[in-house]
């Protein structure tokens, strides 16, 4: 285990691996399946409904058939299985502590023991409760929603009600990820074509700073320039909302039905 | 003893079709070659993949007398070969210009007074002595192309990569870079599209063509 | 970037996130200029970057929080742009989760306000102080988002706590990596860029005054435990978390309220008397602030010999005090847990306050906007 807390394993691939960073972003995730024929408001709110009742569940068996759910989910979407599951294991490192210590921290009837200390039948099912429910709704959060075209997730989350402003702050900052990221690459080549490697050490630090403070000023730059350049086309200080017509339909509602039952299933069990 | 020997490499991005395709090339010591081809041909991409930023997927690299495959191996490489970048945007990330000069000797284990004494002394040789303090986010195009050059050369490398060193030079500092350039022992790969620049500076010429260098008679 | 995955954190603790998290959303969103937005977008999508660069420290590695940046860069207006990442590395990449995603952005986006105000302070003050108080803010940024971090992590059930206490040691070197990495980036936009950094983004006074207040006043609950041996009472009065309350007074009563005894706690905050009646002894203590405690001695627990006079200890009476002797512990143990206060007192007591002050600011934000 890497701390104080790694993403490496998600991270990393993301700079070379999956199609060049983030093309993932805005590429042709949606449309696919049958999760793609729904309106991105019914996936966003079923994400926020499902979430809800998986952390409020405390039993193991409606949590298993949740992470089912979700599983099922993930496969309607055709989410791809191996980024998938590099996803859903990240976690922060020390949270990872935080779950594994859980047998060794929840008082209760001794269970098993490692390393001369005793862990607690209470504790691994704590920390079981505890994976089941974080998976799930990743899985889920990642299926219904991470399956989504990161622009039409904003205008969904507009048409559910929040504010303009955020929306317009969602939509540029995704439109501006992918130029950071390849500035940030362009420029650690560079810094590696002259013989620099990441240590421990000040000089370190310092030179990611710069790096980091150079991307803001150039991107600042840029974001006058795009400023200036939507004030050549009439801007007045005021964003119009976006409006979308609504594609709300006869799969939204079925899809509906049939998460209200899966709800109504999981409430059941236990 | 050549300085580089490349046989056989092959590359491609991995989202297009091959840029190179068996190419082989060798560079002496005290060489200047001059390296053409068209736009796109793939001569930035040679550099890149001369000092370990990007991987052949055939072929092999020898450098400095050593086979170089690994990440370990380039960064030897890299400390000996200076790539002068075609954009300098790309290579200048410092708020000061003896920031971003002292940068390189500071990786290769230099003090903090030791980098900045070589970074004075290679911009005093290239002219810039009142550069040190300036923003360098502020110089022009040209300006920032020299201190990028001092930026290598402060390195002290053995061999010289220049992607495109004139781009937006005027004559007189063109002229002026050339005459550095000709001063100096160092081996050297220029890529330029300025003939009379190659004409006064280069030993020989390998043209880029088809994913393969050849030699023109 | 802390993040929290969901199914750990107890539903007052999510609910406290959330209700701070929008109150912060709403007042950045409402200083939020339009013009402004390309310019914040460029900041949220360079947190998202960040969690690309990896630190080696040691043999394992770490990677930026760059909420002192976010804060020092943009005041009030990190709540949405660390938002916004948030949204997007948890839909992208499963960072997170959903339900916590107010935990989450209460715990990097209050520090990093709390650093922007800071920091355009020093800025105004001394110009020249501009890089070494924006390592601070690197540090400070990380701190406090890590204790925040704990904070939720504990609040949510005691055996958190160690890996609550695992989350600040090992950011411990990330603090310093933050603050020097903080202060070259700062330093090269107030070279580069100047007035970009400390444009008087102005109160998050109210905030940190909040903080500041509630702090102390839950930091001091008195807490009072006693034992008797004999006719000889002795006990303890000690603050919440532990501390010895020394110095404190303490009055004992009978159950008619006529004053037996007046006593100060010593170094330790303990103090003893001797029972004269077989009676209920009230013991109350009292603290500087208003805070009380009191704790009661039965009749029962007083020797019945006790009575008319002292008298000579029988064998049911050493019975009594060796059983008082070996049961103290326990029994103390016992008292310090029951009244402890629970961090989730804290933390739910600070997020109703700073909810219902978001809240107001919520919807006086409403109000303007309809006029
Ligand atoms: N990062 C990249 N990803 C994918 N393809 C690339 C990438 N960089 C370059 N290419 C492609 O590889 C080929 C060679 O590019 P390269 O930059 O090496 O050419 P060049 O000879 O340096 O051109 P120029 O004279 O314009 O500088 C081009 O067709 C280019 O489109
Ligand atoms: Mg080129």
């Amino acid at each position: 285990m890497s701390l104080p807390h790694a993403h490496s394993r998600t991270a990393r691939p993301m700079l070379g691996g999956e199609a060049h960073g983030h093309a993932s972003l805005h590429d042709d995730c949606e449309g696919h399946g049958p999760i793609g024929h729904l309106d991105p408001r019914t996936r966003l709110v079923a994400a926020g409904l499902f979430a809800l009742m998986v952390v409020s569940r405390d039993q193991i068996w409606p949590l298993v058939l949740a992470v089912g759910l979700a599983l099922a989910a993930a496969l309607l979407a055709r989410l791809r299985v191996l980024p998938t599951l590099r996803r859903m294991l990240a976690m922060d490192g020390f949270m990872v502590a935080a779950v594994a210590l859980l047998p060794f921290t929840v008082p209760g009837d001794p269970a098993f023991s490692a390393f001369g200390l005793t862990g607690s039948g209470e504790g691994l099912h704590q920390a079981a409760l505890i994976l089941l429910k974080a998976n799930a709704v990743v899985l889920m959060l990642l299926a219904l929603v991470g399956s989504m075209n990161t622009i039409a997730l904003g205008h969904a989350l507009a048409r559910l009600g929040l504010p303009c402003k955020l929306v317009q702050l969602f939509l540029f900052t995704v439109r501006y990820l992918d130029l950071l990221h390849r500035e940030y690459a362009r420029l650690r080549t560079a810094m590696k074509a002259r013989a620099f490697t990441m240590g421990t050490n000040r000089h370190t630090w310092q030179s990611v700073g710069y790096l980091f403070g150079m991307l803001m000023v150039r991107s600042l730059e840029r974001s006058d320039r795009i400023l200036a350049a939507m004030r050549l086309r009439g801007f007045d200080g005021h964003f119009p909302c976006l409006e979308e017509p609504s594609r709300f339909g006869r799969p939204d509602g079925l899809f509906a039905l049939a998460s209200a039952a899966s709800v109504v299933l999981m409430m059941s069990q236990g | 003893m050549s300085l580089f020997r490349l046989e056989g490499i092959h590359f491609a991005y991995p989202s297009g079709a091959p840029v190179l395709n068996g190419a082989h090339f060798a560079l002496a010591a005290g060489e200047r070659v001059a390296l053409s081809g068209a736009n796109g041909s793939g001569k930035t991409t040679l550099f890149h993949l001369m000092v370990g930023l990007l991987r052949p997927q055939a072929g092999t690299i020898e450098a400095f007398g050593a086979p170089r495959a690994s990440e370990r191996d380039f960064k030897e490489v890299r400390a000996k070969a200076g790539l002068l970048f075609q954009d300098s945007d790309d290579q200048l990330f410092c708020p000061t210009v003896i920031e971003d000069v002292a940068f390189g000797p500071m990786n290769l284990g230099a003090s903090r007074a030791e980098a900045r004494a070589v970074a004075v002394r290679t911009l005093a040789e290239l002219g810039l002595t009142d550069f040190e303090d300036r923003i360098t986010h502020k110089l022009s195009g040209g300006q920032k192309r020299l201190v990028a050059l001092a930026t290598v050369l402060a390195m002290q490398p053995q061999v010289l990569l220049l992607d495109e060193p004139t781009n937006g030079l005027d004559h007189d500092t063109r002229a002026r870079l050339t005459a550095i350039l000709q001063g100096l022992p160092q081996a050297m790969m220029i890529v330029s599209h300025d003939g009379d620049f190659i004409a006064r500076l280069a030993t020989r010429t390998v043209a880029l063509e088809g994913g393969r260098l050849a030699s023109p008679l | 970037m802390a993040h929290i995955p969901d199914g750990i954190l107890t539903l007052p603790v999510l609910l406290a996130g959330a209700a701070i998290g929008a109150g912060g959303l709403a007042i950045g969103l409402k200083r939020l200029a339009p013009e402004r937005i390309p310019q914040v977008a460029v900041l949220s999508g360079l947190l998202f970057v960040a969690a690309l660069v990896h630190f080696p420290v040691g043999p394992s590695s770490a990677h930026l929080i760059l909420n002192g940046l976010i804060g020092i860069s943009l005041g009030w207006a990190a709540f949405p742009a660390i938002f916004v990442a948030l949204v997007l590395q948890a839909v992208l990449f499963g960072f997170g989760g959903l339900l916590v995603l107010g935990v989450n952005l209460t715990n990097l986006a209050v520090p990093a306000a709390l650093c922007g105000l800071a920091f355009n302070a020093v800025i105004k003050a001394r110009p020249a102080w501009g890089v070494a108080a924006a390592g601070a803010a690197g540090a400070f940024g990380v701190a406090a988002s890590m204790l925040m971090v704990a904070l939720s992590l504990a609040a949510s059930g005691r055996e958190f706590l160690v890996a609550a206490q695992l989350v600040l040691v090992t950011h411990l070197p990330v603090m310093a990596i933050e603050a020097a990495f903080t202060a070259a980036a700062a330093g090269l936009l107030l070279k580069v860029r100047p007035g970009f950094l400390g444009r008087g983004a102005v109160a998050v006074v109210v905030l940190a005054a909040t903080l500041t207040a509630a702090g102390p006043a839950l930091a001091h609950k008195l807490t009072l435990f006693a034992s008797t041996e004999g006719n000889s009472v002795s006990g303890h009065a000690y603050f919440s978390g532990g501390d010895r309350a020394q110095g404190v007074v303490v009055t004992v009563t009978d159950p008619a309220g006529a004053v037996l005894h007046r006593l100060t706690t010593d170094a330790q905050g303990a103090f003893s008397f001797t029972a004269s009646s077989r009676a209920d002894h009230r013991i109350s203590v009292e603290g500087d602030d208003g805070h009380a405690a009191q704790f009661t001695i039965a009749a029962t627990e007083l020797p019945d010999t006790l009575a008319p006079g002292a008298p000579a200890p029988d064998l049911q009476a050493m019975i009594d005090a060796s059983l008082a002797r070996q049961l103290r512990p326990l029994r103390e143990q016992l008292a310090a847990t029951h009244d402890k206060i629970w961090w989730h007192d804290v933390v739910g007591g600070l997020g109703a306050i700073i909810g219902f002050f978001g809240l107001a600011y919520g919807l006086s934000a409403r109000k303007d906007k309809k006029s």
